[in-house]
């Protein structure tokens, strides 16, 4: 209907209402902090901390690949099917490119701890509070620990050694796939743990020689680790042997570990053997939060013991049951005698219960008992991710014969007391000690390292490093197995095909 | 308005004609034989007229008898009725079917069919009633060109997913839903039985809602009352039982134990069996279904209301009542006139259902242990009890009996929506409008998880570390779970048009809005348990004796990342010009300025402009058509327009702290840190889309044929795409990920051809046809450089992944593994093989195929490097059909109507991806046709229990997946008449109708119709919940 009256106050408020549409509206603040906004009080180095600690959890697909890749484990799984080709072809030596999984894995998550540890690191200058220098030490000893976890596997690595603040001695966090990669592999592997060597180095001086909570690392740990990757670079230079050494005669003389003995040492993988006196350094677990498929790597509790497990349906009072994977060799267990108190710690053996468990693939009635899932505690929800195993990453027996070795092949005095200090402690007498007749006192360490530290994931490494894998390992092909392919994938998402180029003879 | 000026020139009139007589009567709706309050008649040639009162009643003066009365009703067919001296006449109007006055919604307005220039769809009331759909969507299916509805399941309530002109984007495809104008997320809460219109914008038109508008838009118009009429009452009520419309071809027992003796060389089975279960029958039944409604509707002087409610409940083919679904709805429609020119709308609608949930969709699934569990393993053991899958441990294949009996879960939703408007016209030309919408819904869901074991290994265990029998530790509680979610938004839309005519042929009509948007959701949920012993379907952690809570969904370090809520909003400011010169030419221009929060702020990324238009050429309107009789009307329409996307998760231009980072400090506690979540990407923006429509539309031989045919082009460029990204980003970190990009271009073109004839033969006999032809092609353009999206994965559990991509060159999630040609049937034949690239390559390993064995099949060796590898993989299918039609159907004679509604999509592919290459696992038939040594088959490979090359995703697991599918056919009889004059019914129909009846396929899977929606790997078919074939009896009922 027509009218002829002027404009009332409604429509005065309409107009009004046009105006409230403006920009400002859609300004959302953000739930939480971002990467830009944070690092303002201590409280968020503190946090950003753990995060970085946290990464640690997905070391133990490296651990996997590692027991995997060694002669002294098979694969296993189901029967019926290639249950997990990678594990398989890494198992038989004939892992390549377009293998992905746990490989690429591997790669993504060292990167992804990587690029915690940094991004402490990054914004160290952000704010100054008493403790940061400790808070900085321990984001060094963590970013050695995932770019050694890299070099091992794959090489020298794509790793940023612009010089960034003083701090991007090793990757830039910022990249972003939109950006362009510029990142370029390190000259070779020496210089990688090169390195690695100056992060441990600008760790060790300000870390504490204990903690009081667990997971953080020590003094002792970050010199153990040194350690390790000076006996890895000694490979390309043996003067490396020497420095290994010493700083691995740091470890032992600091008094801060000891072996556990007697029935102590048969519970030393079990919940009560977590973070004693033989822990160097240890990955944490546990089963209090309820894990799922739709995020495995979320899992605060670890899932390599289910991967260890005899196969379902499996009756048993204390183990659970698994995926039959990493299962030992008859061989190995024929290493060690009755009297080792190492063998029942290492095998669980079911020979004579076959009935017990249903056999998987490659079965040998034997199964790496040092990381099997247990019953107890009860799991936080249904699925089965999240055992409560620790990862003893460093223990002080591999101190001790990491320094046998240095000092072996450096010419030092300790190297058989270091090595007679294991055998003591697994036969539980002085009787075993180091002969002469037995042959040379380093294949005595070797051999003492195979059976010491069998199924935890060392063995493939410590044969690439003394030279000997491609003797000992069916389907080994030198200059091409001592390190693992880059995944495919990985060079081609980086647009890296020409500039890192695949890892030699892949 | 038309009546008031009517009142105004009769009274002008009068004076002027000599008296002839005096007459009146009743005019009347044909169908339902309603009065019609306000109904035109006028005297033809003359300016003499009135209009019907309340009672449809009109009286008339000074006619001469031999005039002619011209009765016109907005929404009817003018009638034109001669006088010959009658002084009492009884006329009915039909409702215009779909013609030209008809009023089509199209956003911010509406508009006359005529004056039209988009590809706009519309679906009648009436249309909806003949199909009888549970859910909104299903009435969409095969009655509009270019519109797909799939089914994500065939489970009450279900979500069904709705797709306009094909994928767009390898993000959300869903297009935007306003109903009576008011944005809802999902037609779910909508009973279909409320609608009154559903309007289809599938072109650029729809870029007046700009930044939301790149997937279509769906305007949904709900009934309303009508003012000064009387108190109408309609009820209708169906009820009626659904069945499964397919069971797949399985092997019997005894057939299963030859094929797993063949397979395992004879070691299984030392007596075949003669009986076992079909665990298919064990699984499905006949299931009820009924739904009551009820609409309450009329008006008075200066209001009108609307008022419905309804009930709906439906038990499961699978599962029956442990998979029921109930629904209830109520809703109000209110207008009120406060001043003349001054009108309120208020509606309001409730919606709630509970669903009962039973374990779907692939892995762990009901239907998923169905169709693959041993047929020799009995439902229940010698002791009564449910058997266990032991021999498929460490698959997740259970007894699906037993799954049945212990499905527990419960989902309830509850939605409230409301809206206000109000409307002021002022100084002759303006009318401004401003509407408030408000939604909130409540989802719950409650999942209990009693103590459970289906044998070794199975996920579904709870708890998972019990093992055998007689070693269990009793004191197991049981496991409540309660996860909810609120949604709330709001929109706040105010316009302003003026519309003027003129020199009689200039018609403009102009537009200007605002709109401003927020959503916003907040996420909780608690876990706790009870003592074991208690069994309670449906308990939530508030019930009395629960220990509540054991675990929160959300820890305070997560709580504190902000991890439980989202906040997203939008901006908007539009404009909207309407040119017409004498309804002949018409033109309309869209511009729309968005401003989302879903961008960066900086350099205006988060600004968008969404200009288009459109013209049209109404040929039939020239003088040179003017006198073709056959040619009703005739017009010629074309679009362009640029339009958006920004429909992903908030915040993602930024990189929050929200990543996983959870570590164990002992073995008592966990410490929570921050560290990156989703990596953000400050460049994001929009998706845009170039949209070009041509359209003629053709209504012939009086309006009796009607014909469009409509041609299109979309291509939508910068797709917002998550592309795997290089792991040395971190994007591999617990609770990270690649972050988003803009990437890559996907076009899709295609043709929409709609006929539809109506007629009539003598005064008891009509009928009607449509039919309607689509054809999409969907090609992945470019991906800037991007590395491939891939998804999917075969065989469940499985590692062979990304079977589904986008790629340039080929259509978005196109599968992607080996070609087959035939199978190898002897160990000569591979030998030769071996033979010729050993000599072609002195220095390969000298095998062709790895691992090839006489009954494998023969892959090609599609890149022609001699041997075939990984490499030799290719596009084998994709799951967008080719070309869609629809088909309906109806007449009515005397009493009796009858109406019926096919639909065919023709050329999508589908995966059989519920068949699980294990020894215990069941198969299907077609494998008893396998190849058994030299000759036996060239179409089937052997039987084998191992990984063999033939269980290499290949195109013999890819399967054509058209069909044809009588969607709905409907029989009805009108007992009014029956009932006599003095009935207080004033219509009352019964009805037999019958939805699904058939589906013609070749599919092996259950239901060729069924994708989850995803892009890339939704048509995996892990064994789809069939879509219920459904018998009904029902009546419609109106006093």
């Amino acid at each position: 209907m027509t009218m002829k009256k002027s404009p009332n106050i409604l429509f005065y408020m309409m107009l009004m209402a046009f105006a409230l549409s403006c920009d400002s509206f859609v300004e959302v603040e953000p739930s939480g902090p971002t990467n830009v906004t944070f690092f303002k009080t201590e409280k968020d180095f503190q946090e950003a901390k753990i995060g970085m600690y946290s990464a640690l959890r997905t070391t133990f697909w490296n651990t996997l690949v590692g027991v995997v890749a060694s002669d002294d484990y098979a694969a296993g799984g189901d029967t019926a099917t290639y249950d997990q080709a990678t594990l398989q072809n890494v198992n038989q030596m004939i892992h390549s490119p377009n293998d992905g999984n746990q490989l690429r894995d591997v790669w993504g998550l060292m990167y992804a701890g990587l690029n915690r540890a940094n991004f402490v690191l990054e914004n160290k200058d952000k704010l100054d509070f008493a403790g940061k220098d400790e808070i900085m030490a321990e984001a060094y000893f963590v970013r050695a620990y995932f770019t050694f976890e890299l070099v091992k596997f794959f090489g020298n690595v794509p790793l940023k050694t612009a010089d960034r603040n003083g701090v991007l001695r090793i990757a830039d966090v910022s990249i972003l796939p939109a950006d362009e990669f510029t990142m370029e592999r390190v000259a070779d592997i020496p210089t990688a743990y090169a390195l690695i060597e100056e992060d441990l180095k600008e760790a060790i001086p300000n870390l504490p020689v204990t903690q009081d909570t667990k997971y953080e690392a020590t003094k002792g740990a970050a010199q153990a680790l040194l350690g390790k990757v000076y006996l890895y670079h000694a490979t390309f230079d043996n003067t490396k042997f020497a420095e290994a050494a010493t700083v691995l005669n740091q470890v032992i003389g600091s008094g801060q570990y000891s072996l556990v003995t007697g029935s102590d040492y048969t519970k030393l993988f079990e919940i009560e053997g977590e973070n004693g006196s033989e822990s160097v350094f240890e990955i944490q677990y546990n089963s209090l939060l309820p894990a799922g498929w739709a995020c495995i790597t979320c899992s605060t509790g670890t899932y390599f013991a289910k991967f260890n497990g005899p196969r379902s349906p499996y009756d048993d009072p204390i183990f659970d049951a698994g995926w039959g994977f990493c299962l030992p060799s008859v061989e190995l267990y024929d290493l060690f005698d009755a009297g080792d108190a190492r063998r029942d710690v290492t095998f669980y053996d079911l020979r004579d219960d076959q009935d017990r468990y249903t056999p998987g693939r490659d079965d040998t009635g034997l199964f790496n008992k040092k990381y099997l899932p247990r019953l107890e505690p009860k799991r936080a929800g249904s699925d089965p991710l999240n055992y409560d195993n620790n990862y003893r990453a460093i223990r002080y027996a591999d101190v001790l014969l990491m320094a046998a070795e240095a000092e072996a092949q450096s010419g030092g005095a300790n190297a058989e007391d270091y090595l007679n200090q294991v055998r003591a402690r697994a036969y539980g007498d002085n009787s075993h000690d180091y002969t002469a007749s037995e042959g040379s006192l380093l294949d005595a360490i070797y051999n003492e390292r195979r059976k010491e530290l069998a199924g935890e994931g060392h063995r493939f490494f410590d044969l690439v490093r003394t030279k000997k894998a491609a003797a000992a390992i069916d389907g080994f092909t030198a200059n091409k197995n001592e390190i693992f392919p880059i995944p495919l994938i990985e060079l081609e998402l980086a647009l890296a095909q020409d500039r890192w180029k695949q890892n030699p003879g892949y | 308005m038309n009546n008031l000026l009517n009142y105004i020139l009769v009274a002008f009139l009068v004076s002027h004609i000599a008296i002839a007589q005096q007459l009146g009567g009743t005019i009347t709706d044909a169908d339902s034989g309603m009065p019609l309050p306000g109904a035109t008649v006028l005297v033809k040639g003359t300016t003499n007229g009135t209009t019907t009162d309340f009672d449809g009643l009109f009286q008339l003066d000074n006619v001469s008898s031999d005039a002619i009365l011209v009765i016109s009703y907005i929404g009817y067919e003018t009638q034109e009725v001669a006088v010959n001296n009658n002084t009492n006449f009884t006329i009915t109007l039909s409702a215009v079917a779909d013609a030209l006055e008809e009023i089509v919604v199209v956003g911010y307005g509406t508009q006359r069919k005529k004056e039209v220039t988009g590809a706009v769809s519309v679906l009648g009331a009436k249309a909806i009633e003949k199909l009888n759909p549970v859910r909104t969507e299903q009435a969409l299916q095969g009655q509009i060109a270019g519109v797909n509805i799939s089914s994500q399941s065939g489970s009450p309530g279900a979500g069904l997913n709705i797709r306009i002109r094909g994928i767009t984007t390898n993000g959300n495809n869903a297009p935007l839903i306003l109903v009576d104008g008011n944005r809802i997320g999902d037609l779910n809460a909508l009973n279909p039985n409320d609608i009154q219109s559903i309007n289809v914008l599938k072109d650029a038109t729809a870029g007046i809602y700009g930044v939301q508008a790149s997937n279509g838009v769906i305007l949904i118009t709900t009934k309303s009352g009508r003012k000064d009429s009387e108190l109408d009452v309609q009820v209708d009520s169906y009820t009626g039982f659904q069945t499964t419309s397919k069971k797949i071809d399985l092997m019997n027992a005894f057939d299963f134990a030859q094929y797993v003796n063949d397979a395992t060389g004879k070691t299984e089975f030392f007596v075949y069996p003669q009986t076992g279960t079909d665990w298919q029958d064990e699984v499905f039944q006949q299931a009820a279904i009924s739904e009551i409604n009820t609409t309450v509707k009329g008006g008075g002087e200066k209001s009108a209301y609307s008022i419905g409610a309804g009930y709906l409940t439906q038990d499961g083919i699978v599962g029956g009542s442990n998979n029921n679904y109930e629904r209830y709805n109520a809703r109000i429609n209110y207008q009120y006139d406060i001043l003349d020119n001054l009108k309120l709308t208020a509606n309001a609608l409730h919606f709630y259902s509970t669903k009962r949930n039973l374990p779907e969709g692939g892995n762990g699934s009901v239907l998923f242990s169905a169709v693959n569990l041993n047929p020799n393993m009995p439902v229940y053991d010698e002791n009564g009890n449910f058997s266990l899958a032991d021999d498929l441990s460490q698959r997740e294949i259970m007894n699906p009996v037993a799954q049945i009996h212990n499905a527990s879960n419960i989902n309830r939703t509850s939605k409230w929506t409301g809206l206000a408007a109000l409307e002021y016209s002022f100084w002759e030309n303006f009318t401004v409008k401003s509407q408030f919408n408000i939604n909130h819904a409540t989802v719950l869901e409650d999942e209990f998880r009693p103590e459970l074991y289906y044998g070794g290994g199975k996920q579904d265990n709870y708890p998972s570390t019990m093992t055998l029998a007689g070693l269990t530790d009793a004191k197991i509680e049981n496991e409540v779970r309660d996860f909810g979610a609120n949604y709330d938004d709001w929109t706040l839309d105010n316009t302003i048009t003026y519309t003027n005519t003129f020199n009689d042929v200039h018609n403009l009509t102009v537009l200007l809005g605002t709109s401003l948007y927020r959503n916003r959701g907040s996420f909780f949920g608690e876990t706790s348990s009870t003592e074991n012993g208690t069994n309670k379907v449906g308990q939530t952690v508030w019930d009395p004796g629960m220990k509540r809570p054991t675990i929160n969904r959300f820890d305070e370090a997560e709580l504190e990342n902000g991890a439980d809520w989202f906040d997203t909003r939008l901006s908007s400011i539009f404009t909207r010009v309407r040119y017409n010169y004498k309804g002949r030419y018409l033109f309309s221009g869209v511009l729309r300025r968005d401003v989302s929060s879903q961008f960066s702020t900086e350099d205006g990324r988060n600004i968008g402009y969404f200009p288009s238009g459109s013209i049209g050429w109404n040929i039939s309107e020239e003088a040179f058509l003017q006198n073709v009789e056959w040619i009703s009307s005739l017009k010629l329409r074309m679009s362009y327009g640029i339009i958006g996307n920004d429909r992903i998760d908030s915040f993602r231009f930024l990189t929050r702290l929200d990543g996983n980072s959870g570590y164990a400090s002992g073995a008592s506690s966990v410490i929570f840190g921050k560290s990156a979540g989703k990596l953000g990407n400050p460049l994001l923006k929009w998706e845009e889309q170039e949209s070009t429509n041509l359209g003629l539309d053709m209504r012939l031989f009086d309006n009796k044929l009607n014909i469009s045919v409509d041609a299109y082009e979309k291509q939508t460029k910068d797709l917002l795409i998550q592309p795997d990204a290089s792991a040395t980003t971190g994007g591999a970190a617990p609770g990270s990920s690649p972050p988003l990009v803009n990437a890559g271009t996907v076009r899709n073109r295609g043709l929409e051809f709609t006929i539809g004839y109506n007629n009539s033969i003598g005064d008891d006999f009509s009928f009607n046809m449509n039919y309607n032809f689509s054809t999409i092609d969907n090609e992945v353009l470019s991906l800037n450089g991007r590395t491939t999206p891939v998804d999917g994965e075969f065989g469940i559990g499985l590692s062979q992944t990304g079977i589904t991509r986008m790629e340039p060159g080929l259509p978005l999630g196109h599968y992607f593994g080996y070609k087959t040609n035939g199978i190898y049937q002897t160990q000569a034949e591979i030998d030769a093989l071996d033979a010729v690239f050993a000599a072609a390559n002195p220095s390969g390993d000298g095998i062709y195929h790895n691992d090839a064995m006489p009954g494998d099949f023969r892959f090609i060796d599609v890149n022609g490097d001699g041997e075939i590898t990984e490499k030799d993989r290719t596009n084998i299918g994709d799951p967008i059909a080719d070309f869609e039609m629809g088909f309906s159907f109806g007449f009515n004679y005397k009493n009796l109507d009858f109406s019926a509604n096919a639909f065919a999509s023709i050329g999508h592919e589908m995966v059989r991806n519920y068949e699980i290459n294990h020894k215990f696992a069941n198969k299907g038939t077609y494998m008893l046709r396998r190849w058994q040594g030299s000759g036996t088959s060239n179409a089937m490979p052997r039987a084998a229990v191992s990984s063999i090359n033939s269980n290499y995703f290949n195109d013999f697991h890819v399967e054509d997946a058209s069909y044809v599918r009588l969607q709905n056919v409907q029989i009805g009889y009108n007992l009014t008449k029956l009932l006599g004059e003095n009935a207080a019914v004033d219509n009352f129909r019964i009805y037999l109708s019958g939805n699904n009846v058939f589906t013609i396929t070749d599919y092996k899977g259950y239901d060729p119709s069924a994708n989850t929606g995803a892009p890339l790997g939704g048509a995996l078919d892990k064994g789809f919940y069939p879509i219920a074939s459904t018998y009904l009896i029902g009546i419609n009922l109106n006093f």
